[in-house]
């Protein structure tokens, strides 16, 4: 009987440390999103400055981005995250993307055309921001959801 | 009385079992990210690893990206299943006998 309860709880260790593990592997780390941040906000900066044809560029841009940095983060974790929250992990680029193209235009509405350089900067620094903070969020909430399944 | 008899006799080992949680966690993982993650050496790892290729509940597949060999390891549907199962039917012992393993 005590055999059997150690037996029960070496096994509950073994998993808990197995998903604790995966937890902490599976991180990303601070420059895949500082760099996926710099490459949308030199678009936003653009495109909120009156480069409104750029947005094209964005779109493809801000799709190559991402998969080269999830290939590199592959390599680098020695780990690939197929489906998050039931869908494949890339898809999160779709959503995204959409929040950088509204960002800059509406940034590019408000600098009149790109007459008020501040307002792209702005716009830049904001999708900094926001890219940063979104990965952490998303980061961890992808990490507490698997680890909970 | 614990009844351990819906455990999964393959993967009712703690090494194996932590491999399994480990994997079932993520999509694929690299040999070294496993030996690194659950500090194991990489004898213990390779036997662990062929003995649940045997059995079918893991797969493995070698790439050469950038020069490099590696080799991936990944979960396979059955394997899945069988760890999900031995995970609910542990659950069930511990809450059975008020464990707070919390796995």
């Amino acid at each position: 009987m005590e055999s059997d309860s150690r037996r029960v709880q070496e096994q509950a260790d073994a998993i808990r440390e197995g998903e604790v593990a995966a937890s902490r592997s599976a991180r990303t780390p601070l420059w895949f999103w500082l760099t996926f941040a710099v490459v949308n906000a030199v678009l936003v900066y653009a495109v909120a400055s009156g480069n409104v044809l750029l947005c094209g560029v964005l779109a493809i841009a801000n799709l190559a981005a991402w998969r080269v940095l999830t290939v590199l983060l592959d390599q680098q974790r020695g780990i690939r995250i197929g489906r998050v929250f039931g869908v494949p992990g890339s898809w999160i680029a779709i959503p995204w993307f959409a929040a950088l193209v509204l960002l800059a235009a509406g940034g590019n509405l408000l600098s009149h055309g790109g007459r008020l350089v501040w307002v792209g900067a702005a716009a830049a620094l904001l999708s900094v921001t926001a890219t940063v903070a979104f990965g952490l969020a998303y980061d961890r909430l992808r990490l507490s959801r698997r680890t909970r399944a | 009385m614990i009844s351990l008899d819906k455990f999964d006799e393959v993967i009712h080992a703690p090494r194996r079992l932590a491999i399994c949680a480990f994997l079932d966690t993520i999509d694929e993982a690299s040999f070294s990210a496993i030996r690194e993650a659950l500090r194991i050496s990489d004898s213990s790892l390779s036997k662990q690893i062929t003995l649940l290729v045997e059995v079918g509940y893991v797969e493995v597949r070698k790439s050469a990206q950038t020069g490099r060999r590696q080799t991936w390891v990944r979960l396979t549907q059955s394997g899945k299943k069988a760890f999900r199962a031995h995970r609910a039917a542990l659950m069930e012992v511990l809450a059975e006998i008020g464990g707070t393993g919390g796995a």
